[in-house]
């Protein structure tokens, strides 16, 4: 079933067929809980809002036409669940999108893969530097640069996925690296 | 505002979507400035790819498809309770079309008359009617009968009548009182609420019914 287009998943899982819904999970499980952590800067309420998303999908699975590519409207509604967590964290004060979240997995990860410690050291410290310069970049610079660095998505996809012209993720993307740069810099980063 | 649209088509070339791309190539050779930014861009961008990764909790499928299965119930559910309340939305429809059908065939005058429909309808010559139904005494059973029935038994409320309506169609200031007709108003407050003239030319037009309808 791996090699069944991503629409055809959706046809069946319309119809009924389970497997095909599970496989467009097992599919995008991992960028969207990826796109939701790095947005929301907790593994926890990343996978609340990744599985949430799907949910979400399957709900409208009736009403989708496959105008655009799949994943496009997977990031979409995650997206848009990952910044109402974060506003509502806002206005409690607390939680998804603090900049003194901590990154946990981003430390695992790191200091599992380095095979020298000095090495792991400044790996981690640029890491862990980059992902708070990140936190602290509003959502909407956060989601772009994301969308783009991380998911590999191009402009007009990017365009659909949040909802505004070529020009404005022209623009807002220069925007978010601008942002991004200074912000990594005052930290103490080195590019 | 110009170095602003610069940094913006530089961003753009370092994704490949610069529509000036061998322009910003030739200013990144030629200009140090220009260089050590992109430089700078890269770098951030290669950074940014790199991030690790989080692995999803291996059991991250089965919730979600736990959560499918949960809404999927409750879409079930509430199909069924849609189609429930459509059958019981048919169903009174139906009670009620049936009742107002049978009503409207088997119709019985209504005991209470305000005193002006009485006025209008008694005034009617009965000689007529009376003759016709004695002539034709099954018609007093039937739908289209009412008009005489009305006559005999001094009542004022009509069920709706489509030949009735005709009738009343014929004359132009009767518009008004055969639209009102058709909503179910009552037709005891629309023909008291004619003046004399009109319900003069009512009453003709309700003796011309009556007989003609017992004529045939």
């Amino acid at each position: 079933m791996s090699d069944v287009p991503d629409w055809e998943l959706a046809a069946r899982a319309k119809s009924g067929d389970w497997d095909a819904f599970g496989e467009l999970v097992r599919r995008y499980q991992k960028p969207v809980l990826n796109f939701c952590r790095r947005m929301v800067g907790s593994t926890e309420d990343a996978e609340d809002i990744a599985q949430e998303s799907f949910i979400r999908v399957y709900r409208c699975l009736d009403r989708l036409e496959p105008r655009a590519k799949f994943s496009t409207l997977l990031f979409g509604i995650a997206r848009n669940l990952a910044l109402n967590a974060i506003r509502d964290a806002a206005r409690h004060g607390h939680g998804k999108g603090a900049p003194s979240a901590v990154f946990d997995e981003t430390a695992r990860v790191a200091e599992n893969r380095a095979a020298q410690p000095d090495q792991a050291a400044r790996l981690h410290e640029t890491e862990s530097l980059l992902e708070q310069a990140l936190m602290r970049l509003s959502p909407e610079h956060r989601e772009i640069l994301l969308l783009r660095e991380t998911e590999g998505l191009d402009y007009e996809t990017i365009a659909q996925v949040i909802r505004c012209r070529k020009g404005t993720v022209r623009s807002r993307l220069a925007r978010a690296r601008e942002q991004l740069r200074l912000r990594f810099i005052e930290m103490g980063g080195e590019l | 505002m110009r170095e602003k649209r610069f940094w913006q088509e530089l961003s753009a070339y370092l994704d490949g979507e610069s529509a000036d791309g061998e322009r910003i190539g030739r200013l990144i050779q030629k200009d140090s400035r220009v260089a050590r930014r992109y430089m700078e861009l890269r770098k951030l961008s290669s950074h940014l790819k790199a991030l690790p990764e989080t692995e999803p909790h291996p059991a991250f499928v089965t919730r979600v498809m736990g959560g499918v299965q949960e809404v999927s119930q409750v879409a079930r559910g509430s199909w069924a309770r849609k189609v429930f309340a459509a059958a019981v939305t048919v169903c009174a429809v139906l009670v009620v079309s049936t009742a107002v059908f049978m009503g409207a065939w088997n119709w019985r005058p209504a005991a209470h008359l305000s005193r002006s429909n009485e006025e209008v309808l008694l005034a009617v010559d009965t000689e007529v009617l009376t003759d016709a139904i004695a002539a034709r005494p099954e018609r007093a059973e039937g739908l289209y009968d009412i008009t005489a029935h009305s006559y005999i038994n001094d009542i004022a409320e009509y069920p709706p009548s489509e030949e009735l309506l005709d009738v009343l169609a014929c004359a132009d200031w009767l518009d008004s009182v055969a639209t009102a007709f058709e909503a179910q108003d009552d037709l005891d407050a629309i023909v008291g609420a004619l003046d004399e003239t009109d319900a003069k030319t009512f009453r003709e037009l309700l003796m011309k019914y009556a007989t003609e309808e017992l004529k045939t």
